[in-house]
């Protein structure tokens, strides 16, 4: 092979990596430059070029092509032709997400390269093989090869291959997430980014991925943008939907859910555009994810493009297979390894042996500490999963009980009201017989006052009928596990809604009704994961009761008392606070064990059913891992306090 | 014959006196009513030996039916009038306490009025108050 030769593929490889549209054109002149060679070599790595512009959004053509590489290369025994072919169909096997034929291939492509010295090809072969561990996850693995790889490059000085690998190191110290050691790679990378233009997109998708980690948001999305752009201008789609994943999966963690649902939309677009199928899996994962409490239809849809792109991408026994071909792999290692660590290993043993004898004094002495702390530490564990058997059960025999009041509860308050539907229904059979008699003797003026009797119990008999009926229903309520989700709720907007509807309801009752109101909004407490209707709902009943015990005040006082209701939030360490305050009457001593009970209220019959802070306990404790606390003083003021985790 | 009305709910007035329209019109029984177990004591003090019958609600806000009934067999005991309980909680526990208190009677709500007409000629101490 010539040196031309060499710096012809060399050339077209640096013009080829990554690029999109300029496929056709390319692949025309290619096909122009395959009819005008006549040279076999340059034949072969000249088909392999134009196979490595479908990598991306055909892998299939990709080894089509390569095998028509490669089977040229066999007939003509041109090695470095064959191990091209071969690390090149590798490449394509792990885009489609066959990750044990990529390894099988790249190993096989390495064996042939190395012990022919062909650089460049082994080179690409390590790189490979340490992007496969990095598919699997094996950080440690990726790094040993990618190294060995670098190595290959920095001995012939091939600056392109180096830049690359800088890159690829820093992209799997920022999986590893060794920040410091990433963003020292990336800027070596950078440094050289002319000769690696083609994948400066990249580039920016690694340093954007670094600061966000760092938490530096503004720069990660600075460099995802500038990365777009660049991908914009080379037509590389691929690493743009790459990118949109990465910057919906930041603004995923930073709850900012629109954000992230439009960049996530964007990762699965320009991975249609790209037919780039990993890039659909991720974004389209992430959409059925975070559409998930809001849109099931969305949520649904995205599934099902994940799946189908899962589909295409993996195929069954893929991890055992990998398995398998690692175990062969390490075992061969270890033999050489073997060989060359009997010798050293003797003399190291000496050495050793020494070493170790000072080491095991120091052991057991650690060791006993260590066994001590341990059985304490046993004994508390222990205890503490006894306590939270205990609590458990105390939390179930009280559910049960408070179940039980409240059958009970219902049974005998729906009494009440039914007593006086079926008594003045009744009656109003009577008083008919009475009209119809008292019309035929032609008494008109007692047949009007029945008239009016009879009017006057019918409204009465709804308006019992509709209490019996709120009973029942403010039971389903309360024994009804809410089926509605949780969803990210701004705390200060929902308080403010419902201390307006409590306010204007109760003014909509009595018009005499006045109170002034203080919101006191902690702008810093964000969103946080709640079910808005049942937090609303605990709100109102907070409300409603504050509102109704000024006015009381109001009224025993003769107006000589300035009502007031206020409402306050609190953003504390991991945790969400709105306090209620009115300055009523308070709660009294004596009944402060009751005001959770079922059916307990203070209020005339009628005015409320005695389920609103029994139900709002539930909320808040059962429904939301909360706290709901109490502070008044009789006669002067009662204060709610609403402790919710802000963690989502 | 009068009787004392103890309730917190205020349509008991209206029922009652639609009920004994013919016993009211017919001047045979007088009704008074009340809506706390307060306002009963303080009924009583002020109308000594009027009402012979009270008839009580158990549940009410403030002072309870049975505290009630309590301070009117210990105060009023001369005659003692006839005390019937009316309640919606018609469980044991309450009718037992109703009855250690000294209640006359024990009726569950929905209010059967035939039932309470046929008592009220015969109540529990055996006298008749229909003459």
């Amino acid at each position: 092979m010539t040196i031309t030769k060499k710096s012809v593929a060399i050339l077209l490889l640096t013009i080829l990596y990554g690029s999109g549209s300029a496929q056709n054109r390319l692949t025309d002149s290619m096909q122009q430059m395959l009819s005008i060679i006549k040279d076999d070599t340059s034949r072969v790595l000249t088909t392999i070029d134009m196979a490595l512009q479908y990598r991306n959004t055909n892998p299939d053509s990709c080894i089509y092509y390569c095998q028509k590489g490669l089977s040229l290369a066999k007939k003509i025994g041109f090695k470095r032709g064959e191990a091209y072919a071969i690390t090149t169909i590798g490449l394509a096997m792990r885009e489609k997400g066959d990750l044990p034929k990529s390894l099988e291939l790249e190993m096989q492509a390495l064996q042939i390269a190395e012990p022919n010295n062909y650089v460049i090809e082994a080179a690409f072969c390590l790189r490979r093989i340490g992007l496969v561990y990095m598919d699997l996850k094996d950080y440690s693995t990726c790094l040993h090869y990618l190294y060995l790889a670098l190595h290959k490059q920095e001995a012939v000085q091939y600056k392109r291959g180096i830049a690359i690998e800088y890159m690829n190191l820093a992209m799997t110290y920022e999986y590893m997430s060794r920040l410091d050691s990433a963003l020292y790679f990336i800027q070596k990378s950078e440094r050289w980014k002319d000769l690696i233009e083609d994948l400066y997109p990249e580039v920016n998708r690694v340093f954007g991925n670094i600061y966000s980690k760092k938490g530096n948001r503004p720069l990660a999305l600075a460099y995802y943008q500038k990365g777009i752009e660049r991908g914009l201008k080379l037509n590389d789609f691929r690493t743009i939907s790459f990118i949109c994943a990465d910057a919906a999966r930041m603004f995923k963690q930073l709850n900012q859910l629109d954000s992230s649902i439009s960049f996530a939309r964007k990762g699965v677009m320009y991975g249609q555009m790209a037919s780039y199928k990993k890039g659909i899996l991720f974004s389209s994962a992430m959409l059925s994810e975070l559409y998930d409490s809001i849109n099931p239809k969305e949520a649904l849809r995205y599934y099902k493009i994940a799946a189908a792109a899962k589909d295409s991408l993996f195929g069954a026994g893929n991890i055992q297979t990998i398995q398998m071909l690692i175990s062969k792999e390490e075992a061969r290692q270890k033999e050489i390894e073997q060989e060359k660590t009997v010798y050293q290993n003797r003399l190291k043993q000496y050495g050793l042996l020494a070493g170790l004898g000072v080491f095991s004094v120091i052991a057991i002495i650690l060791y006993r500490n260590n066994k001590q702390k341990q059985n304490a530490n046993k004994v508390l564990e222990n205890t503490l999963t006894e306590l939270k058997a205990t609590q458990n059960q105390l939390i179930q025999s009280e559910k049960m009980a408070s179940l039980g009041e409240l059958t009970a509860g219902v049974a005998h308050e729906i009494q009440n009201p039914l007593n006086f539907v079926n008594n003045f229904a009744e009656v109003n059979a009577e008083l008919l017989d009475e009209l119809k008699h008292e019309a035929t003797k032609g008494n008109f003026d007692e047949v009007r006052s029945i008239a009016n009797d009879l009017k006057d119990n019918s409204q009465k008999i709804v308006f019992h009928g509709k209490r019996a009926d709120s009973i029942v229903k403010g039971m389903l309520q309360h024994s009804k596990t809410s089926t509605a989700k949780k969803e990210m709720t701004d705390i200060n907007a929902l308080a403010d809604e419902f201390l307006r509807l409590s306010y204007h309801g109760l003014r909509a009752k009595d018009k005499t009704f006045n109170a002034t109101i203080e919101t006191n909004f902690n702008e810093h407490i964000g969103k946080i994961q709640v079910i808005p209707q049942d937090l609303g709902r605990v709100l109102l009943n907070l409300f409603n009761n504050a509102f109704y015990s000024v006015n009381e005040k109001k009224k025993a006082l003769n107006g000589a008392f300035e009502p007031k209701v206020c409402v306050t939030t609190n953003k504390k360490e991991r945790k969400v606070e709105i306090v209620v305050s009115d300055n009523g009457y308070g709660i009294p001593q004596k009944i402060l064990d009751k005001i959770y009970q079922p059916f307990f209220t203070t209020k005339p019959s009628g005015e409320g059913t005695g389920l609103g802070l029994s139900l709002s306990y539930d909320i808040i404790t059962k429904g939301h891992g909360g706290e709901l606390k109490l502070e008044k003083r009789e006669g002067e003021y009662a204060i709610f306090k609403i402790i919710l985790p802000a963690s989502t | 014959m009068k009787i004392l009305v103890v309730d917190d709910e205020k349509d008991m007035k209206t029922l009652f006196e639609q009920r004994f329209r013919k016993e009211i019109r017919e001047q045979k029984t007088e009704f008074a009513f009340v809506i706390s177990g307060e306002d009963a004591l303080s009924y009583l003090h002020q109308h000594d030996h009027e009402a012979v019958l009270i008839l009580s609600d158990i549940n009410m806000p403030g002072m309870t039916g049975l505290q009630l009934l309590q301070r009117i067999k210990q105060e009023h005991n001369n005659p003692p009038p006839v005390v019937m309980m009316i309640t919606a909680y018609g469980d044991e526990a309450n009718y037992l306490k109703a009855m250690e208190l000294g209640a006359d009677d024990f009726l569950t709500k929905p209010l059967d009025f035939s039932l309470l007409k046929d008592k009220l000629k015969i109540p529990a101490n055996g006298k008749n108050f229909s003459s």
